[in-house]
C-alpha cells in the first residue's frame, strides 16, 4: 500500500500548473490581462459591493451614491475630472451674506416620463430626506439648511424648511449659517428631486421598483441583485447629447481577486477605487501598467486615543505614541500606493489648504515624555487595548504598530480584531486605549474633516472636547473670507493636534484600473464621474 | 476487507512515514517557535521575501521568517484541534451517554436538543461568539468544540443503546451496580474505540474549520499566527508571493493527509467500522467532512 | 407503502414544528445579544437621526414586544425588510440568492456523487486500483475550497481561458464554483463509498452471485450497491443540505449571487430578519433532505421498520 508515489505525483502535477501559470506574458505586452473593447459603447465596472437599494437621497454608501449618479442628477453635478459643473440648475446666485442662495433650474431638465423637473420636486424630496417618519441616514447631511435639524428631531413641521419654489424655475434655498460653497453639496445624492406624483403613493418606501422614473444620464434597465446592475441611456436627459455610453454594467464584486481576475480575463472594464488586491496594484504599479491609476483622495487614516481613561488621558503618554509612528514603513510598506505618510487630519492635498506645524521630536523626544509622565521605558504600563475592524490591512497596521512601539517606548499592546459593529458599540463604551479610525471627506473642505471633533458629534470616541476649538470652528463658519476662514481652521487644528488626541497616519489614495480603450475616464480625489464625454473606442486595437 | 486487512499489519513504509509526519510535526509545533522566534523585520519596507538564503521559505508579507510562522502557525492548529476535539469528546459522551441511560422521554427531549443546535448554521454560532468575547484561542477551540460535540452525543447514546440490552449489564445492574458505576465500568470502556476513532476522524475536520474561519477573518488574534490565517494571507498575496500560501497550504495538506490515514489505520487496529453498530447513525447526522462547506 | 409514508411524513412534520421553533426563537436570541446593532456605518450619524432610524424599523421597543411582532410577521409570511437592502423584503433577498445556491448545490452534489461513485467503486473492485484512488481523494478532501477554487480560476480560466474566471448566467459558469465545492466532498465521498462497498461485497449474497458469474459491475449494480445504498444517504443527506444552501467562500469566489454569504454578511451588518430567515432556510433544508432520506430509506429497504427518532 504505497500511496506516497502516486501521491507525490499529483502533487508535482498541481505544482507545475500553478508554476506554468506563474510567468504570465503580461510583463511583455504591458497591458493587464486581455485588452480588447466590447462590441458596442458598453462600460463594465467592478464596485466593492451592491448599492443598499435605488432610492437616490436615502443611503450613503459608495456603490448606492454610484448608482444615484447614473440615475439621478442635482442642481449641480460633477465632471469627468471632479470638479462640480451645472446639473439642473443652469445658473445660481447668493445674497451677500451667502446664507440665501437662488438656483434657476434649466427649462430642458426632464424626467424620464417627460415632465420637467421643476423647484417643487426638490422641496418635495428634501423635506421627505429630512421627515422623522422617512428615517433616512442621510439627513444629517441636509442639517445646513435652515431648520431642518428640528424638523428631523421632530420638534417642527416639515413645511417650515427653509427652501421655497418661487416659481417653477426658481427654488430658494435659506441656510443655518453662512455657506459660500453651499453649491457643491447639492452635488451630493442626498440632495436629489424626486417626482412626487410617482413618490407620494408609497412615500416611506421607494415605489420606483424596477422602472423608477429618474432624470439623470441613465435609466434603469434591469437589477439582479448581488449579480449585476444594467443602465441604458436616457432618451430624456437634457444633455443627452454628450452622453456616448450606449449602457452601463455595474458588478457587485466583493472578492478584490475575483475582480482582478474578471478584469485579466476582459470582461470588466474599470475597477473603481481600491477594489483590487494591494499586493497586485504595487506590482503593477512598480512595473509601470498604464492602466493603473492612482489618485489621491479626501481621506485619513488616523487612531482615536481614550482621553479619559488611564494613561492616555496623560498628553504627554499619546505625544509619545505620536511621535514613534512609523509612518514611511505604514504607508510605503503595507499600503505604498500613493499613500501618504502624515501627522495631520486634514487631507493635504485640499485645494489653497495649507497643513499647520506639528510639535517636531523625535523617538529621544517620546521616551523623554513617557518617561516624565511616570513610564520610563514603559514600566507600569499595562498592555494598551487596540481596537480594529478586522479586515483588509488594518491587522499588519496594528501589529507594525504594536512592534515599532515595543521596540521603541517599550509599551506594549493588545491588538483586538473585532467586526464593525462591535468596534463601534465597544468604542462608544470608551472600553479601550487606541482605536482605529478614517475619515473621508464628501467635499473638498477642511471643516468636513475637523467639525469630526467638535463638542458632540458622534464621530468623536476619544473622549476629548476643547472650548476654544469649536468656537474658532463656529467663528470659521461664518467668515466669508476663504483666507481667513482657513486661517482659523489652521488654529483650530493647531489645537487639536497639539494635545493629541487623535494620531494621524496617513492620507488615503485610490488605485484603479481602466482598460486603454476607456476614454476620459479620470480618477479624482472625490471619486466621483461624470458620464458627459466618456467614452469606450471601439476601434482601439493594441499597437503593434 | 481482506485487502485493506493486508496493510494494517506491521510497519509499512507509509506507517513509518505517517509517524514521522505525525510526531516529527507535533515536537517541531510544540518547540520550533523557542528555537525559531518569528521576528517582525525592521526595516522600512515590510516586503515578503522569497524563499532563499536566510529564510528557507521565504517571509510573510510582514517579513517575518515563515518558516519560524509556520511552526507558531501549527502550534496555535494543533492546540485549537486537540483542544476543540478533546471538548467536544468529553461533552459528547456525557451528553450521549446520559440521554442514552435516561427515560425514554428525557432522552427524545435531549435529542430534540442536539437537533435544534445541529439546525443553527455554524457561522452564526461563531460571529456571535467572536463578537461578544472578541477573538481568542480559547474561544476558537471552544466554539468549534461547541459543534463538534453535536454528532459524538449521538455516538455515545447509540452506543449506549446498542450496549444496554447486553445480558452482563443486565447482570450487573441486578447486582445493585449503580447507573455511574455501570457507566464507567463497562460502558465508557465499551465505548472507548468507536470514540478514539471518531476523535481521530474529528480533528482534522476541526483543524480544516479553524482555516475556514481565520480565512473569513475570524480566527486568532494577530500577531498570533495558525495555518489559517498564514493561508488567508497567502491566497491574498497568491500572485505576487505564492510561497506563503504553497508553504502553508501544502504543510496543512500533509497534516491533514497524515491524519486521515492514521485515522483509517486505527480504526482498522481497533476493528471499528465506520458502517458497524455506534457509527452508523453518526455518519447520518453530521458526518463532519462536509464541514468546511458548511456555511 | 402509501399508508407508511404518509405517516412517516407527519411524523416528520409534527417532530419538525417544535424544532423550527426553537430554532427560530434560539436565532433571534443570539443575533440580538450580539453587540452594536445595524444601519451602522463608517461615519456615525447624530442621535435624532438614529432615533428615527430605529423608530421606523421597529428596533425602539422592547425586545419582547419586537419577538412576539416578529412572529406575527413571520405567521403571515413576512420577515419585514432586508436593513442592509430596505427596498427589499428579506424573504424576497433569501429566495433571489436561494435560487443559484441551489443549482450550485445541486451540481456541486453531482460532481460528488459522481466522483465518489466512480472513485469507490473503481477501488473497491479493483483493489490494486485503490492506493492511488485513495491518493487522489485524499488529496481532494486535504485541499481548502478556499485554496482550490482560486487554483482552478488561475489553471481554467486564467491560462486556458476555456472557462469564465467568475460570475453566474449560463452553464458554463457553473463548471468550476461546482467542480471547486464538489471536489472536497467527492473525495470524502470516495473514501465512504469503498469502505461501504467493500464489506458489502464481502456479504454471502454477493459472493453467490459472483459465484452464479454475474460481472463485478452487475454484482455492484444489482447487490452490492442496493445494500449500501441507506447508508449512502444517510452519510449524504447534511452535505447534500450544506452544499444548496450556500456556500461563503465559493459563492464569494465566483461572485455567485447566493445566500451562502448572507450567513456571514448579514450576521456582520446585524441584518437581523435576514439572520432569522437564512437560519430558518438551513434548517428547513436539513429538514427535507433527511425527510428525503429516511422516506428513500424505507423505500429501498421495506423490512426495516426502524424507530425514527429524529
Amino acid at each position: 500500500m504505497i500511496c506516497s508515489r502516486p501521491t507525490a505525483c499529483v502533487i508535482a502535477a498541481i505544482l507545475l500548473a500553478w508554476t506554468a501559470g506563474c510567468g504570465s506574458g503580461e510583463e511583455h505586452t504591458g497591458y493587464v490581462g486581455r485588452a480588447r473593447p466590447p462590441d458596442r459603447p458598453l462600460l463594465r465596472i467592478a464596485q466593492g459591493g451592491d448599492p443598499a437599494g435605488l432610492d437616490p437621497t436615502r443611503y450613503s454608501d459608495q456603490p448606492s451614491w454610484r448608482v444615484a449618479r447614473l440615475l439621478f442628477e442635482g442642481l449641480l453635478a460633477f465632471t469627468s475630472e471632479g470638479r462640480t459643473t451645472a446639473g439642473v440648475a443652469d445658473g445660481w446666485s447668493s445674497n451677500s451674506e451667502a446664507t440665501i442662495f437662488t438656483f434657476q433650474l434649466r427649462p430642458e431638465a426632464q424626467w424620464s416620463d417627460g415632465r420637467p423637473v421643476t423647484a417643487e420636486d426638490f422641496v418635495f424630496a428634501w423635506r421627505r430626506v429630512l421627515d422623522p417618519k422617512f428615517g433616512a441616514e442621510t439627513a444629517e447631511g441636509l442639517y445646513i439648511i435652515k431648520g431642518a435639524r428640528q424638523i428631523n428631531s421632530g420638534k417642527a413641521d416639515p413645511h417650515s424648511l427653509g427652501v421655497r419654489a418661487l416659481t417653477e424655475r426658481v427654488l430658494e434655498v435659506e441656510l443655518e449659517h453662512p455657506d459660500p460653497e453651499f453649491p457643491i453639496r447639492t452635488a451630493l445624492p442626498s440632495f436629489f428631486p424626486l417626482p412626487p406624483e410617482h413618490v407620494a403613493a408609497r412615500y416611506l418606501d421607494w415605489p420606483g421598483g424596477l422602472d423608477p422614473v429618474c432624470n439623470g444620464p441613465f435609466v434603469l434597465d434591469r437589477w439582479l441583485p448581488d449579480d449585476r446592475l444594467i443602465v441604458r441611456r436616457s432618451e430624456t436627459y437634457w444633455n443627452r447629447e454628450a452622453i456616448e455610453l450606449e449602457s452601463v454594467v455595474l458588478f457587485p464584486l466583493a472578492d478584490p481577486n475575483t475582480t482582478i481576475n474578471l478584469y485579466r480575463a476582459g470582461e470588466i472594464d474599470w475597477t473603481t477605487a481600491n477594489t483590487i488586491p494591494m499586493d497586485q496594484a504595487r506590482e503593477l504599479l512598480r512595473r509601470g501598467a498604464p492602466e493603473v491609476h492612482v489618485s489621491s483622495v479626501y481621506a485619513t487614516y488616523y487612531l482615536e486615543l481614550n482621553t479619559v481613561r488611564e494613561p492616555t488621558n496623560d498628553p504627554r503618554v499619546r505625544r509619545a505614541l505620536e511621535l514613534t509612528v512609523p509612518r514611511e514603513s505604514i504607508a510605503e510598506g503595507i499600503y505604498g500606493m500613493g499613500h501618504r505618510p502624515s501627522r495631520v487630519l486634514v487631507s493635504t492635498n485640499l485645494p489653497d489648504w495649507t497643513a499647520p506645524e506639528v510639535p517636531a521630536g523625535d523617538s529621544e523626544t517620546a521616551r523623554r515624555l513617557l518617561a516624565e509622565a511616570g513610564y520610563p521605558g514603559g514600566d507600569g504600563l499595562q498592555p494598551l487595548v487596540y481596537l480594529y475592524n478586522a479586515g483588509g490591512p488594518h491587522g499588519a497596521v496594528a501589529e507594525f504598530l504594536q512592534g515599532a512601539w515595543q521596540q521603541q517606548l517599550g509599551v506594549r499592546l493588545e491588538l483586538i480584531p473585532m467586526d464593525f459593529a462591535s468596534m463601534e458599540e465597544r468604542g462608544r463604551r470608551g472600553d479601550f486605549h487606541l482605536l482605529r479610525s478614517s475619515w473621508l471627506a464628501d467635499l473638498p473642505a477642511p471643516v468636513e474633516f475637523l467639525a469630526v471633533f467638535q463638542a458632540g458629534n458622534p464621530n468623536n470616541l476619544t473622549g476629548w472636547e476643547d472650548r476654544e476649538y469649536d468656537r474658532l470652528l463656529e467663528q470659521a463658519r461664518h467668515v466669508l473670507d476663504p483666507g481667513e476662514r482657513n486661517r482659523l481652521l489652521r488654529t483650530a487644528e493647531e489645537r487639536l493636534l497639539n494635545d493629541a488626541p487623535i494620531i494621524p497616519i496617513l492620507h488615503y489614495a485610490t488605485v484603479q484600473l481602466i482598460k486603454p480603450y476607456v476614454e476620459g475616464l479620470t480618477p479624482n480625489p472625490l471619486d466621483v464621474i461624470g458620464w458627459a464625454g466618456l467614452r469606450v473606442n471601439l476601434e482601439w486595437r493594441p499597437p503593434r | 476487507m481482506s485487502l485493506s486487512r493486508a496493510g494494517s499489519s506491521g510497519i509499512t513504509p507509509l506507517n513509518a512515514l505517517l509517524l514521522i509526519i505525525v510526531i516529527g510535526g507535533a515536537v517541531a509545533a510544540v518547540f520550533g517557535p523557542q528555537l525559531l522566534p518569528s521576528q517582525l523585520a525592521g526595516g522600512i519596507e515590510p516586503l515578503a521575501l522569497p524563499p532563499g538564503a536566510g529564510h528557507l521559505l521565504g517571509t510573510d508579507s510582514l517579513g517575518r521568517d515563515m518558516l519560524a510562522r509556520l511552526l507558531e502557525g501549527m502550534r496555535t492548529t494543533l492546540f485549537v484541534g486537540l483542544a476543540a476535539t478533546l471538548l467536544a469528546l468529553v461533552i459528547g459522551t456525557l451528553y450521549g451517554a446520559a440521554a442514552g441511560l435516561a427515560g425514554p422521554r428525557a432522552d427524545e427531549t435531549m435529542m430534540r436538543g442536539v437537533d435544534v443546535a445541529l439546525a443553527l448554521p455554524f457561522m452564526l454560532l461563531v460571529i456571535l461568539l467572536v463578537s461578544l468575547f472578541g477573538r481568542s484561542m480559547l474561544l476558537l477551540f471552544v466554539a468549534l468544540g461547541l459543534v463538534a460535540w453535536l454528532p459524538l452525543a449521538r455516538v455515545a447514546r447509540a452506543g449506549v443503546h446498542n450496549l444496554r440490552e447486553e445480558p452482563y449489564l443486565e447482570a450487573a445492574r441486578m447486582m445493585g451496580g449503580s447507573r455511574v458505576y455501570v457507566l464507567r465500568a463497562h460502558l465508557f470502556p465499551q465505548l472507548g474505540a468507536p470514540l478514539a476513532v471518531y476523535a481521530t476522524w474529528m480533528l482534522p475536520v476541526v483543524m480544516m474549520q479553524e482555516a475556514f474561519l481565520s480565512f473569513l477573518g475570524l480566527g486568532v488574534a494577530p500577531p498570533r499566527a495558525s495555518w489559517g490565517t498564514l493561508i488567508a494571507d497567502g491566497v491574498a498575496r497568491i500572485e505576487t508571493a505564492p510561497w506563503i500560501l504553497l508553504s502553508a497550504g501544502g504543510s496543512l495538506a500533509l497534516w491533514l493527509i497524515a491524519l486521515h490515514l492514521a485515522g483509517e489505520r486505527l480504526a482498522r487496529q481497533l476493528n471499528v467500522h465506520r458502517t458497524t453498530g455506534a457509527l452508523e447513525r453518526t455518519t447520518a447526522a453530521g458526518e463532519p467532512d462536509g464541514g468546511e462547506v458548511t456555511a | 407503502m402509501a399508508a407508511a409514508t404518509v405517516k412517516l411524513l407527519r411524523r416528520r412534520l409534527l417532530a419538525a414544528l417544535p424544532t423550527l421553533f426553537a430554532v427560530i426563537t434560539i436565532t433571534f436570541i443570539i443575533v440580538r445579544a450580539a453587540p452594536g446593532g445595524p444601519f451602522r456605518d463608517e461615519k456615525a450619524v447624530p442621535e435624532a437621526v438614529r432615533a428615527n432610524i430605529e423608530a421606523r424599523y421597529g428596533l425602539d421597543e422592547p425586545l419582547a414586544v419586537q419577538y412576539v411582532k416578529f412572529w406575527r410577521n413571520l405567521l403571515t409570511g413576512s420577515l419585514g425588510p432586508s436593513f442592509q437592502h430596505p427596498e427589499r423584503s428579506a424573504l424576497g433577498v433569501l429566495v433571489g440568492g436561494a435560487v443559484p445556491s441551489l443549482i450550485l448545490g445541486v451540481a456541486a452534489a453531482l460532481v460528488a456523487l459522481l466522483l465518489g461513485l466512480g472513485g469507490g467503486t473503481l477501488a473497491a473492485l479493483r483493489p490494486r486500483t485503490s492506493p492511488p484512488v485513495s491518493a487522489v481523494a485524499l488529496i481532494a478532501l486535504a485541499i481548502p475550497v478556499f485554496v482550490l477554487g482560486p487554483l482552478l480560476i488561475r489553471l481554467f480560466a486564467l491560462e486556458l481561458g476555456w472557462l469564465p474566471a467568475a460570475l453566474w448566467g449560463s452553464p458554463r459558469h457553473l463548471v468550476l464554483p461546482a467542480l471547486t465545492l464538489g471536489l472536497p466532498v467527492g473525495g470524502a465521498l470516495v473514501r465512504f463509498w469503498r469502505t461501504v462497498l467493500t464489506e458489502s461485497l464481502d456479504a454471502p449474497e454477493c459472493i453467490a452471485a459472483r459465484a452464479r458469474g454475474l460481472s463485478d459491475l452487475e454484482v455492484v449494480r444489482l447487490h452490492a450497491a442496493p445494500r449500501s445504498l441507506p447508508l449512502l444517504l444517510n452519510y449524504m443527506a447534511p452535505m447534500v443540505a450544506a452544499l444548496v444552501t450556500g456556500s461563503v467562500v465559493v459563492e464569494k469566489i465566483f461572485a455567485v449571487p447566493g445566500m451562502g454569504r448572507y450567513f456571514v454578511d448579514s450576521a456582520l451588518a446585524r441584518d437581523y430578519p435576514i439572520v432569522i430567515g437564512a437560519t430558518l432556510i438551513y434548517a428547513v433544508a436539513l429538514l427535507v433532505v433527511h425527510t428525503m432520506a429516511d422516506l428513500a430509506h424505507a423505500r429501498l429497504d421495506p423490512r426495516l421498520h426502524r424507530e425514527h427518532n429524529r
